[in-house]
């Protein structure tokens, strides 16, 4: 052996060639089921497999049981899954437009934007009933997605100019951000009075504990949106890495679907922040080992790390659940304990991927 | 047929710092069909921003006219590619992936792509390295990749009115594929595409060049067929060098030895 070997990659046991992309397709579409199985049947009280089946079928004889899966862990499993598909495709999106294999929705601000939009009409618009009504879960994640476009306005025209995005600029106008949002939720909640106070920590504290039937319906209907329109830009994604203008050269509309991509990684951090509450580090980690299997053609990339976060969510939530039963942890400390190594590796090695 | 017709061109300084010299201060010129048409000069004599306003990347002063060249951005891109210095990827697409991003705008189908690929992955002599990891590649094979890519985007187009537009292409070439570069450039022109380039080997321009365009201090200096602009004369202005001029046997075309 030669003493000058090369420190090694993060998963640089991942092939260096592509790998078959029907084969991993299949596979993630088998495994999003199989997890959502097990995240039903795992939990506090263990239910198995087939008792899960007879319940979800309506044929479970034990009240207990039924109730259990339909009304709890259903729609939580679902909700997470959702939300884990809309990280997984919003992250994959966002390192697309800023060019830069290290951006993520919750590290560039976006998250905390989100957030602040949503405690700004937690506390003008929406009394206790209404909060938890699902025409308050809609306002919600309508101040959400208003929060969230103008944090991802701000940061690209801080971070980007013409030969893409630098690493440092990127985070620390992701930094800006942040900072900015936290203080204006952090005002927000100074002249606040107990009451909308109250409303305020109530849906910090909520994450996706707080699942039910209206969320998921919700979460369900705008990832469908986002999944109708996303793949649409998987060309002009693909052209757009190559550089600004030689994506306007290749005859893409340059500012327009910038704009479009924008509003719609903005809507799905959004709907996520608004029901679930803020879950870092899927959409860095999710696209990067997709990525690292089958290359960055969003082709592929797009749906494969929708499918990625879902696993990923759903396994995170059942291990959150479980670990340290019958206390639940939050799942964006699981996501943040796994992740936060995992970008730290990859800021190290970024030299790798030609960035600064 | 006038393919580009530019006339009193200017570039505005963006800083003001400079003083406010333009960057292209009053260039006009014709590029016909067919012509390989060679933008020559020192460093900064503005040639990149020629070749820039020119792909409408910076805004202009003066009027460039493409007449037969549809201004939709879709419809144009089947018929103009542009290859400026600078490349960013930062992906790690392989070779193949990068070349067939040139398709994007057209709508051949996968097969008839996949072939177009091949051949001009062939044409740059990169077929080797249809599978490899563009990142990891040296400079020189990630030029001739971003080459492939552009001859690519012109190919399968029924019209005569197409444009390639390259800057500096052979800078991180061996003078092999130098030459392998300069040939398939010509080949393309003797298709009807229209190339407009930068290049800073005198000698290889003087070599490929239909007509050339010497720039000095953003100033048009000198415009015309290789024998008219290379002479002792104006290359030692342009360069700032005394020069001598041989002419190749084999080549029969003037060589330029700087002394």
């Amino acid at each position: 052996m030669n003493g000058s070997e090369k420190t090694e990659t993060p998963l640089a046991f991942l092939p260096k060639t592509w790998l078959p992309k029907h084969n991993l397709t299949a596979a993630l579409i088998i495994a999003v089921p199989l997890c959502l199985l097990l995240a039903i049947s795992l939990g506090t009280v263990r239910i198995p497999f087939g008792d899960v089946l007879a319940s979800l079928l309506g044929r479970e004889s034990n009240q207990i049981n039924s109730l259990v899966v339909n009304q709890i862990r259903l729609p939580r499993a679902l909700l997470a899954a959702l939300v884990g598909a809309l990280l997984g495709i919003c992250g994959a999106t966002t390192q697309g437009l800023f060019r830069n294999p290290l951006a993520d929705p919750s590290l560039i601000g976006v998250t905390a934007g989100a957030s602040a939009g949503a405690a700004i009409v937690i506390f003008t618009v929406t009394t206790v009933s209404q909060f938890t009504g699902i025409g308050g879960l809609w306002l919600i994640t309508l101040g959400a997605f208003i929060g969230g476009t103008i944090a991802v306005i701000g940061v690209y025209q801080l971070a980007t100019n013409q030969h893409g995005t630098s690493v440092a600029t990127m985070l620390l106008a992701g930094i800006a951000i942040t900072a900015i949002a936290g203080g204006l939720t952090s005002l927000i909640e100074f002249f606040a009075d107990n009451d909308a106070l109250r409303r305020i920590s109530l849906w910090q504290m909520g994450g996706l504990d707080g699942a039910n039937w209206a969320r998921v319906l919700i979460a369900g209907l705008l990832t469908l949106i986002i999944f109708g329109v996303l793949p649409r830009y998987s060309m002009a994604l693909n052209a757009f890495l190559l550089g600004e203008s030689e994506a306007r050269h290749l005859g893409i509309a340059v500012q327009k679907t910038k704009f479009h991509l924008i509003l719609l990684v903005a809507l799905g951090v959004g709907v996520s922040v608004a029901l679930a509450g803020t879950i870092a580090f899927v959409g860095l980690v999710v696209p990067h080992i997709i990525r690292l299997m089958i290359g960055p053609n969003h082709l592929f990339l797009l749906p494969l790390s929708a499918l990625g976060g879902a696993v990923l969510l759903l396994l995170a939530d059942t291990l959150a659940r479980t670990i340290l039963a019958p206390i639940e942890l939050p799942v964006g400390l699981v996501t943040a304990i796994f992740g936060a190594p995992f970008f730290i590796s990859l800021l190290r090695h970024r030299n790798e991927y030609g960035m600064r | 047929m006038t393919i580009v017709n530019v006339t009193d061109l200017v570039v505005p300084n963006p800083s003001s710092l400079n003083g406010g010299h333009p960057l292209v201060n009053g260039v006009s010129f014709n590029v016909e069909q067919g012509e390989v048409f060679v933008i020559i000069g020192p460093n900064g004599a503005g040639k990149s921003s020629l070749l820039k306003a020119i792909t409408n990347d910076i805004p202009y002063l003066g009027h460039i006219n493409t007449p037969t060249i549809s201004s939709d951005p879709k419809q144009k891109a089947k018929h103009v590619a542009v290859l400026h210095q600078h490349t960013h990827l930062h992906f790690p697409f392989t070779v193949f992936e990068v070349v067939e991003l040139a398709r994007t705008p057209h709508a051949t189908g996968k097969k008839r792509d996949c072939e177009l690929v091949h051949d001009a992955l062939k044409l740059m002599d990169i077929t080797h390295l249809s599978d490899r990891i563009y990142t990891d590649l040296s400079g020189g094979e990630k030029q001739r990749t971003q080459l492939a890519r552009v001859f690519c985007q012109l190919c399968e187009v029924e019209s005569s009115d197409r444009l390639l537009i390259l800057d500096e292409p052979l800078t991180a070439l061996d003078l092999g594929h130098q030459h392998h570069v300069m040939k398939a450039i010509r080949s393309v022109a003797a298709q009807g595409v229209t190339v407009i380039m930068v290049l800073h080997d005198i000698n290889i321009a003087a070599r490929y060049a239909d007509k050339l365009l010497a720039l000095l201090c953003s100033e048009q200096l000198a415009m015309g067929t290789p024998s008219q602009v290379i002479n002792e004369q104006t290359m030692g202005r342009l360069f700032d060098l005394p020069v001598e001029i041989i002419m190749s046997k084999s080549t029969n075309t003037p060589v330029l030895i700087g002394i």
